[in-house]
């Protein structure tokens, strides 16, 4: 899986380093000209697509998990705002299997290729029980922090690396997380 | 001819409902520290003990409270893993060898849940008795 998303980053960086101009960038990196994007303030819609590594800690026990990620919203003067979906595939280190969908929103301060902000989501955590072969299954909240910095712009859009940090709660107990992620703002 | 109950015999016959019954609890929610425990622990059994059966072991948890009624005891019947929280925790903490050589695999393949039972007695249905299962210790 490693070797999936190293080639992945590795080809999405080529296509993208061969269709980067500075004059496509959309919003004005530190020390760039402004663009007339910028200069006239718009709202701009785009799609996200993400992946990448997560760890959480499920009453104590370390569970890291590949997840991707789907969203869409929008870039307006200053602010994104966007509604996402994620699915997380996690596994203990003993062998213990996890299984979360999340929906939620974010809001995210823009300035040049940086982002920051937080949001809440809802989501559905599963245990996978080897005993039975069955899943334990919770619905619970969460809230979050992410920032991400825009690594790549191409034709208005960008790829971006991101950080998040979690704090689920599922029945009464909180889930302390984090990921790193590598997507597409297109 | 229509007949119309009579609020005295409704009151009557709520009172009644709440003396006699209800109160019970009932938990049969797993999303459980020590259940989880247990099935990360079976699934490291299964990976290192040759031929462990998982699907041997419960880890599951249930919990049932009836109060007495009006003529009964009260009873409870409540199961927990078949591992408990320091026996998962002892069998992720060690080695696959450790677990082979230390007769942990054999130990947990027999294990049985953790189990009480409170009710009425046989003999005497307004009296209660109880009964709990256990096994010695798989992993310490």
């Amino acid at each position: 899986m490693k070797r999936a998303f190293a080639s992945l980053a590795i080809a999405c960086m080529l296509a993208a380093s061969g269709r980067a101009r500075a004059d496509d960038v959309v919003i004005g990196g530190p020390g760039s000209e402004p663009s007339a994007a910028t200069a006239t303030p718009h709202t701009t819609y785009f799609g996200l697509v993400s992946g990448g590594a997560s760890y959480r800690r499920l009453f104590g026990l370390p569970v890291e998990a590949a997840d991707i990620g789907l969203g869409f919203g929008a870039d307006s003067r200053g602010l994104g705002l966007y509604v996402r979906g994620d699915f997380e595939a996690g596994r203990a280190d003993r062998g213990l299997t996890t299984r979360t969908f999340r929906l939620g929103g974010s809001a995210e301060g823009i300035v040049g290729r940086f982002r920051l902000g937080g949001g809440v989501d809802v989501l559905r955590f599963s245990v996978w029980r080897v005993t039975d072969s069955t899943t334990i299954d919770e619905l619970g909240v969460g809230a979050f922090m992410l920032g991400s910095l825009d690594v790549v712009r191409f034709d208005g859009h960008a790829l971006f690396l991101g950080v998040r940090g979690d704090v689920d709660w599922i029945h009464s107990s909180a889930v302390f997380g984090a990921s790193a992620t590598l997507g597409f703002r297109l | 001819m229509r007949h119309r109950a009579s609020p005295y015999f409704v009151g009557a016959f709520v009172a009644l409902l709440f003396a006699c019954g209800d109160g019970s609890k009932h938990d049969y929610d797993n999303f459980r520290e020590d259940v989880v425990f247990c099935e990360d622990a079976v699934a490291y059994l299964t990976t290192c003990c040759p031929d462990f059966q998982p699907h041997a072991v419960a880890c599951q948890y249930h919990y049932d409270y009836t109060p007495g009624g009006c003529d009964t005891a009260a009873t409870t019947d409540a199961e927990n893993p078949a591992l408990d929280l320091e026996e998962s925790r002892c069998i992720l903490g060690r080695s696959c060898d450790a677990l082979r050589a230390g007769g942990v695999c054999a130990r947990a393949q027999k294990a049985t849940p953790y189990s009480e039972h409170g009710g009425p007695s046989d003999s005497y249905p307004s009296s209660s008795s109880s009964s709990h299962s256990t096994h010695a210790p798989v992993c310490s």
